[in-house]
């Protein structure tokens, strides 16, 4: 048994994340405990071990990228390019997140070990569904990528809003995974196979007990993005969790959740995207209106950030509306700028928290940019890069997926998408016109200037979003997606 | 000039205000870094600029006059280099007639303005510099692209420049000018995205590879967007899906930029609420492109589209013309009368363009050019005066001709340019719009000639009640007369005025060649069809 084949049999960076967790888990308890200094020490190490360790599988799945993919599929799990990009996807934003963490926690005193522990579990379950090839496995690692989000909620225990997005995110998650599992059930009932394989060849739409599967299935999906109406759990979740989690959610949480669903439609149900068009181009469209306009009430960044995020789903549907492998790969592409912009928007959000006061209403960043130009500038960039102005990879992730959704004939639609980006472009602008154009209102401590590592990650975002902006190489955006559509197209098996 | 430029002019043009701006921004971060100082003051970046950008003016005026040949027909000075043509983006610039006197007014204007700046006291001077001159990179980007994507990008570029511009100082009023402004343009701007989109769509599905140039080039043999035969609706689809709705959004773009009534009314509470100097950029370096837009995309492009709407954009114009005298009649304030006069001289600019005649493009480019450089004029005026009094109330003034007789002069001079007096700039604009209108509907051309007399009415009393009559109010008699700074901005100003208006030749020469390729195209891409009719969708 070579190297090449293992990677289609185990899912190698679950098990990866899977120790590395326990690994982490037993370094808390065994490590010093928080207040002394070894104590602090030990907390950087355990942050240094679950970002190697989320490394060591972006590594693993670049090679396997590189060396030419196994195909041969278990009939539970391949690793192929798509769960390939995937991995790559989540773990850097993740690596990235786990950076700006590290700090965030010490300065609320939290421990870290469980805090990494429980994420790194998290992103178990995400390597695990990006490879599925069974609905179950697809199950099984949704639910294990979602559930440490729920105690991860709670994880400021002292605090009230943090008890409530705990209470909240568990009854939204329970209630989901129930509708998820209970269209699995109808899926299984009416073909009789849980595999994708078989699922391909024995579903027939026509059938009512199958449309109501994927319907059911959908719904669960759509209940764990937060996609409108069943929307009204995330943005407390969003605020009353700390900072570190919100940016997980917004960041890695959808991005599972996004591929999870490119995976089974692409794998799994290849027939039913012609007839979903029309569910999700509605689904897009209240989305687009409703979370822009939610955001643009908005007296709390975190809130308004996580609205944000919701609009940008919007966006996200039109390309499986789409269904083409050019849609797909803008997809991935715009993802990943999403990424970058998000860690880097929040980022700044944590980095102005200070001790046990979560700075996150607007007011509170007021003429920040008088002596923290560095933040400011920052964020102006992570808000351009999301309304998507030329200059930044957001315009062109905007221009490569509606582009696609224009080829695929939903002109009206891509219509509709322009007119919300004109919200999203003044609900984006509101955050520098607070920086940039009002007094100081409340002191800026000493203490709020980002650290080493915070700076570090956040020029990398910048990095990202302006780099993939004016990248000279013509071909990259496409060539990302080029590659990436042969891939897919491969890994269809078409 | 020495070879280093030779080749690479317009780069040189566009990008040295940017680099410029990068490298302070380098040098004061060094600066914090290393010597853990405040950086440079704010004035030496002024002073810093100010040199920065009279070497480009310098480099304009020699550069483009000395290799800009009169006699060719089409674009010139051209520069080229592949950037992502997966998506069809190039770096294409090139200067024509049309664009060569709006350029020129750009560099002219940008020094003289932060000339003007000089004793203003601004909260964060550095950050005023950064904006003026990543605007000038902005705004020559626009003129120059000949890629539809570029000017798109660069398009952006300036909206979002100038709303920091806005309401950085000036508290929650500047705000709400600058979010009304960002809104109205920006929902125009995605307009206009959306249609460029949509044309690499089609470019795609017709030829194969996007390609979003406007011509084609050695670097890029591919046919040019002017080169391929218009998209049009075909089959069943709506009235709106084919050039008539890329036309459109083209329109609500330039329209909203223009501004054209009844999409005007940012402009007052903008150019109000504008700090200092930065109030005389807008009407050089932003208003200019809707007009120039028109006259290079719009119609080219889509011209079966543009003279179907032509007469309903024609008559929204010309009632806008006497819609913006009527108000501008009404304001007390001098900085928003000033902004409506614009309003007026701008739609009239407009008017010209969509008259399809040689004379009215020739009238428009030099009526742009002539408007650029008077508002900058007048509002300058303007903001000495407030520097002196901090009022912009015209019952404020009264008589100043008395003890500020050199202001006075210039004011008369640069506001006679403004109205359209023969041997001043404004006139020439003027009088080749008119013509071109006279071609067409009677009723427009009534419509123009009242609102130009309307004008001049305004503009006479306006300047009465300034400059002549009792002295009302006894602070103007102590007066300082602007000083040897402030005549040398409003002469180089006047300058060009008076050449314009007594000798226009060397200008007319130089963009009528371009005018009349322009039209080419426009007449070998009309298909002559008629009207386009409205069909009901059939859903598929």
């Amino acid at each position: 048994m070579n190297l090449a084949s293992l990677g289609s049999l185990l899912p190698v960076p679950s098990l990866i994340m899977a120790v590395a967790a326990v690994g982490v888990l037993a370094g808390g308890v065994w490590g010093r405990p928080l207040a002394s200094p070894r104590g602090a020490r030990g907390e950087l190490l355990l942050t240094v071990l679950a970002s190697l360790s989320t490394l060591a599988c972006v590594l693993w799945s670049v090679l396997e990228m590189t060396s030419g993919v196994g195909q041969e599929a278990s009939g539970f799990f391949v690793f192929d390019s798509l769960a390939a990009v995937s991995t790559l996807l989540v773990g850097l934003s993740a690596v990235a997140i786990f950076l700006l963490s590290s700090t965030y926690l010490s300065s609320y005193r939290l421990p870290q070990a469980e805090y990494h522990a429980l994420i790194l579990f998290s992103l178990s379950g995400s390597f695990l569904c990006f490879g599925a090839q069974h609905l179950l496995v697809l199950v099984v690692g949704l639910e294990l990528a979602t559930l440490p989000l729920v105690i991860l909620a709670g994880y400021d225990f002292e605090r009230r809003t943090s008890n409530e997005a705990a209470q909240k995110s568990f009854f939204a998650s329970a209630v989901s995974s129930v509708v998820l599992l209970f269209g699995v059930a109808f899926l299984y009932g009416s073909t009789g196979h849980l595999d994708f394989e078989g699922l391909k060849e024995n579903l027939d739409p026509t059938r009512l007990v199958s449309a109501a599967g994927v319907a059911l299935v959908f719904v669960g999906f759509a209940m764990k993005l937060g996609l409108v109406p069943f929307h009204q759990w995330l943005p407390d979740v969003q605020q009353g969790s700390p900072t570190s989690l919100s940016v997980y959610l917004a960041v890695c949480g959808v991005t599972t959740l996004v591929l999870a669903w490119m995976r089974l439609m692409l794998h799994g149900l290849p027939e039913m995207d012609v007839l979903l068009s029309p569910v999700f181009l509605t689904f897009s469209v209240a989305t687009l209106f409703f979370a822009n306009l939610m955001a643009l009430f908005q007296r709390n960044l975190k809130r308004m950030l996580a609205w944000l995020a919701v609009a940008q789903l919007g966006t996200f549907m039109l390309a499986f509306a789409a269904h083409s492998p050019e849609s797909y790969s803008a997809l991935i592409f715009y993802l990943g700028v999403q990424a970058a912009g998000f860690v880097g928007a929040f980022g700044v959000v944590m980095t102005t928290a200070e001790g046990a006061r979560e700075r996150d209403r607007l007011e509170h960043f007021a003429g920040i940019a008088r002596h923290r130009k560095i933040l400011a500038v920052a964020m102006t960039v992570f808000m351009l890069n999301l309304a998507g102005i030329p200059g930044t990879a957001g315009f062109w992730a905007r221009w490569q997926l509606l582009s696609a959704s224009v080829a695929a004939g939903d002109l009206g639609f891509v219509i509709a998408q322009t007119l919300a980006s004109v919200l999203t472009l003044y609900v984006c602008m509101r955050v520098p016109v607070v920086m940039f154009m009002r007094e100081e209102e409340l002191e800026m401590a000493e203490s709020v200037m980002p650290s080493t590592v915070e700076l570090g990650v956040l020029l990398a975002c910048i990095a990202v979003a302006i780099g993939f902006g004016i990248w000279p190489d013509p071909e990259l955006p496409l060539s990302f997606g080029g590659s990436l559509v042969d891939l897919l197209r491969g890994s269809v098996g078409s | 000039m020495g070879p280093y430029i030779d080749g690479h002019l317009l780069s040189w043009l566009i990008f040295m205000p940017g680099l410029t701006v990068l490298s302070l921004l380098l040098v004061n971060g060094l600066f914090r870094a290393f010597f853990g100082s405040q950086g440079m003051p704010g004035e030496v970046w002024r002073a810093l600029a100010l040199s920065s950008t009279s070497l480009t003016a310098a480099l304009g005026w020699g550069g483009l006059l000395g290799e800009f040949d009169p006699e060719y027909l089409g674009m010139q000075i051209i520069e080229h280099a592949d950037w992502m043509p997966g998506v069809g983006l190039n770096y294409f610039v090139a200067l024509d007639g049309i664009s060569l006197p709006l350029v020129l007014g750009v560099i002219t204007a940008v020094p003289l303005i932060l000339l003007a700046s000089w004793n203003q006291v601004l909260d964060s001077l550095r950050s005023f510099v950064f904006y003026v001159l990543a605007l000038e990179t902005a705004a020559l980007g626009v003129l120059l692209s000949w890629n539809i994507l570029l000017f798109h990008i660069f398009w952006q570029l300036c909206l979002v420049l100038v709303f920091f511009l806005i309401g950085t100082w000036g508290g929650r009023r500047s705000v709400r000018a600058a979010t009304r402004f960002l809104l109205l343009t920006g929902l125009g701007s995605f307009c206009m995205g959306l249609a460029i989109l949509i044309m690499a769509q089609f470019h795609v599905d017709s030829l194969g590879l996007p390609n979003l140039d406007l011509l084609a080039t050695p670097w890029n043999p591919a046919p040019g967007l002017l080169e391929v035969p218009v998209m049009v609706p075909h089959g069943d689809a709506v009235w709106w899906q084919g050039d008539m709705g890329l036309f459109l959004g083209f329109t609500a773009a330039f329209a909203t930029l223009i501004p054209l009534a009844p999409l005007h009314f940012w402009l007052p509470a903008a150019q109000r609420q504008t700090a200092g100097a930065g109030r005389a950029l807008l009407p050089i370096l932003l208003l200019p492109l809707g007009p120039y837009g028109f006259l290079r995309l719009a119609f080219p492009l889509f011209p079966d589209a543009a003279v179907a709407a032509g007469p309903v954009i024609q008559a929204i114009a010309a009632a806008g013309i006497l819609y913006a005298v009527v108000l501008a009649a009404l304001q007390s304030d001098l900085v928003r009368r000033l902004a409506y006069v614009s309003v007026a001289q701008l739609s009239l600019v407009v008017v010209g363009i969509f008259s399809l005649t040689e004379s009215g493009w020739v009238g428009a480019t030099v009526g742009t050019l002539s408007h650029g450089l008077t508002a900058v004029g007048l509002v300058l005026i303007v903001g000495f005066l407030f520097d002196r009094r901090t009022t912009f109330d015209i019952q404020a003034y009264g008589g100043l001709a008395r003890p500020m007789p050199v202001l006075a002069t210039l004011f008369a001079l640069t506001l006679a340019s403004s109205m359209g007096l023969p041997m001043l700039s404004g006139f020439v604009g003027e009088i080749l719009i008119l013509s071109g209108v006279a071609q067409g509907n009677p009723v427009i051309l009534v419509a123009c000639l009242v609102g130009i007399v309307g004008l001049a009415i305004l503009l006479f009393v306006s300047y009465q009640r300034v400059a002549f009559g009792p002295m009302r109010v006894p602070e103007n008699r102590g007066l300082i007369d602007i000083g040897l700074r402030e005549r040398a901005v409003l002469l180089v100003l006047i300058v060009p005025m008076l050449w314009i208006g007594l000798y226009p030749n060397p200008l007319l020469r130089r963009v009528e060649p371009s005018v009349l390729e322009m039209m080419r195209y426009v007449d070998e891409r009309k298909m002559e069809l008629p009207a386009l009719e409205i069909r009901p969708e059939v859903t598929p």
